[in-house]
């Protein structure tokens, strides 16, 4: 019974975020079915959580549930009036190689899925996620205000926001009742989203599927994201992050080419506009992402209207912060006030945090060879794709490293290598997929099979013999051009 | 020339790729059983009570909610752990977590940092109840309720 109510939570979710999905959408075609359901898990949760929380502040209990519900039956059924049949980009017959590699791509994320049944939520996917979902429950779907204002609570950060707390809420909603156990159950769909979008951008972008599937399965072998303290199974809200990221600047990045009608762009928007809703640290990828936005609006000569795109985001920070000092809610001490005069005192911290976050990139334990392989394929990335797309995906990668480094200078722990250390590993997670988008360019870069061959039997005198003569398995997936 | 700079073009990616799968699965493979609990019979508190679970009790969560629930409405529960030890503060924030709705209190007697429940600590009321998280009671004190893991509640304003 449990798992009817979580599939059908889960199924509201998904068809809020399609609704939504296609009503702003031009040509919905223009995405798989994969990339569209992996889109509306994104947009569905943000709905979702949003709903909650706006809904809260005029019902509470069944009332509540009834009109989120409400809204998650009506954005299809709107869509399914006003457009007209759903429609999906029709794919090409995948070949052999492509099918094994998405065949070792499915099984990663089925895996990911069974680790996160079996391992219990970690320190902060309990005491700073799911405890708001908890007490939210508790008080009919509304983050109770003596949870904000409780002092000795502050460790769990009451001020951060809701998508996934509030998404976790959603499932204790058709549950009738909190659990910890079914609260994981979104994490694997995060990573199974994560991994569909950075197949179908890279393929976009490249034109290799092949290359495309490898980087979805790379993601998954680097122990940080898979198994590490922080990774995508213990309910953190870092590889959530990390997906929104993903998908916001892999859209920018399609919508930065002249095909686009604009679909991509908002695509953009909407995932701009939740990373500031998922985590605290949302703010800081929200601000470089429209910074990435408006160059690319500025390179590629649109309308200044498009950068209306940067208002929802905008307005979801302005009124989280209005929430939070209306309820009076406390905030951890983690951090002193950031001002020039604090700057100036602790400005000597920040040769040895460069240092801590340079150890972990370096860390072949947590990453393996994952950053040596992001930075070789980035070279390619640049030459394939050059100026703005190579700018864009560079500045994305490179700025929260260096916003997320300074931040630690306004430490207020004693010891702030400590907090460093203890923060850059998952901090670095929201860059990750992303930087998983470059290994495709490095690896269709690559000469092909079919040139090598052919240059070995031109001089031989064999020329006569075919590719397909050859290697009977050859197939465009496996063309290394 | 052209072929070789293929081929080693090729060649090198490969052995990258390769490496960085050597690498990382043996990683991934060790590290995947670790913090592996099987759901128990109750989901709802399938985390929490994974404390207690090499303890080899279960459903300490349920009971220390019970615990709790018999303090008045509104009291406060102060709770004494050493940030020194992570398993004392770990315990500290999961009685805090279970002790919802009671105001909560933590005092961190190892003085390491600023008292996360500083604000409270003007509060001169006698608390409902105080949970000593892996820290030892005063021998003055009453004896508590034993929740195993280290954690000991001793009732003082209760119903």
């Amino acid at each position: 019974m449990e798992l009817i109510e979580v599939l059908a939570a889960l199924a509201t979710i998904l068809a809020a975020g399609f609704g939504a999905l296609t009503l702003i959408l031009r040509e919905p075609k223009c995405l798989s079915f994969a990339e569209q359901l992996a889109l509306s898990w994104l947009g569905g949760t943000g709905i979702v959580s949003l709903s909650i929380w706006l809904l809260g502040f005029v019902l509470s209990g069944p009332a509540l549930f009834s009109a989120v519900s409400f809204i998650c039956v009506a954005l299809p059924l709107v869509a399914w009036k006003t457009r007209g049949a759903f429609r999906f980009q029709e794919l090409r017959k995948a070949n052999r190689v492509e099918l094994a590699l998405a065949c070792i791509l499915a099984v990663e994320i089925l895996a990911v899925g069974y680790l996160a049944f079996t391992h219990t939520l970690g320190w902060d996917g309990l005491l700073n996620w799911e405890i708001k979902a908890r007490y939210a429950f508790a008080n009919g779907g509304v983050m109770p205000a003596a949870y904000l204002r409780d002092a000795g609570r502050a460790f769990s950060h009451p001020e951060y926001p809701l998508a996934i707390p509030f998404t976790e809420l959603w499932l204790y909603f058709w549950l009738g009742e909190a659990s910890q156990f079914w609260a994981k159950v979104i994490f694997p769909i995060y990573c199974a989203s994560a991994a569909i979008l950075l197949v179908a951008i890279s393929a976009r972008l490249i034109g290799k599927i092949w290359a495309a599937l490898v980087a979805g399965i790379v993601l998954f072998f680097v122990p940080q994201i898979t198994v590490e303290v922080g990774s995508a199974i213990v309910g953190y809200a870092d590889f959530p992050m990390s997906a929104f990221y993903l998908a916001a600047i892999g859209y920018l990045l399609c919508a930065n080419r002249n095909s686009d009608n604009g679909d991509f762009f908002r695509i953009y928007a909407v995932c701009l506009a939740f990373l500031p809703w998922v985590k605290r640290e949302g703010v800081i990828l929200w601000l470089i992402a429209a910074i990435c936005g408006a160059f690319v609006i500025w390179r590629s000569k649109r309308s200044p209207k498009y950068l209306c795109a940067l208002l929802p985001g905008l307005c979801i920070v302005l009124a989280w912060r209005v929430y939070l000092s209306q309820m009076h809610a406390v905030s951890s001490s983690d951090f002193m006030e950031m001002n020039l005069a604090n700057l100036r005192a602790n400005i000597h911290r920040l040769g040895p945090i460069l240092s801590c976050f340079a150890s972990e990139v370096t860390d072949i334990k947590v990453w393996g060879l994952f950053w040596l392989m992001a930075g070789l394929a980035g070279v390619y990335f640049v030459r394939r794709h050059g100026n703005a797309g190579a700018i864009v995906l560079i500045w994305s990668i490179v700025a929260p490293l260096a916003a997320y480094a300074s931040i630690f200078v306004f430490s207020a722990w004693p010891d702030f290598h400590r907090h460093a250390g203890l923060s850059s590993g998952r901090l670095l997670m929201h860059i990750t997929p992303l930087a998983c988008l470059t290994l495709p360019a490095a690896l269709a870069s690559l000469p092909s099979l079919q040139e090598v061959f052919y240059q070995s039997r031109s001089k031989s005198a064999l020329a006569t013999t075919t590719c397909e003569e050859e290697i009977p398995g050859r197939t465009p997936g496996i063309d290394f051009a | 020339m052209r072929r070789a700079r293929a081929v080693a073009h090729i060649s090198f990616w490969i052995i990258l790729l390769t490496s960085f799968f050597c690498v990382t699965v043996p990683k991934i493979f060790s590290g995947a059983p670790k913090g592996s609990i099987p759901p128990t019979g109750d989901t709802a508190f399938h985390t929490t009570d994974s404390f207690w679970h090499a303890a080899g009790q279960t459903g300490v969560s349920k009971r220390l909610i019970a615990f709790f629930d018999s303090a008045p409405p509104g009291k406060r529960i102060l709770i004494l752990d050493r940030d020194d030890d992570l398993s004392s503060s770990l315990l500290g924030m999961l009685t805090a977590y279970l002790a919802w709705p009671h105001p909560i209190e933590i005092v961190d007697l190892a003085r390491t940092r600023v008292n996360r429940g500083e604000v409270a600590a003007t509060d001169l009321s006698p608390p409902a109840a105080i949970a000593f998280c892996r820290v030892p009671r005063p021998a003055e004190m009453p004896e508590g309720k034993n929740f195993d893991g280290g954690l000991e509640v001793v009732p003082v304003a209760m119903k």
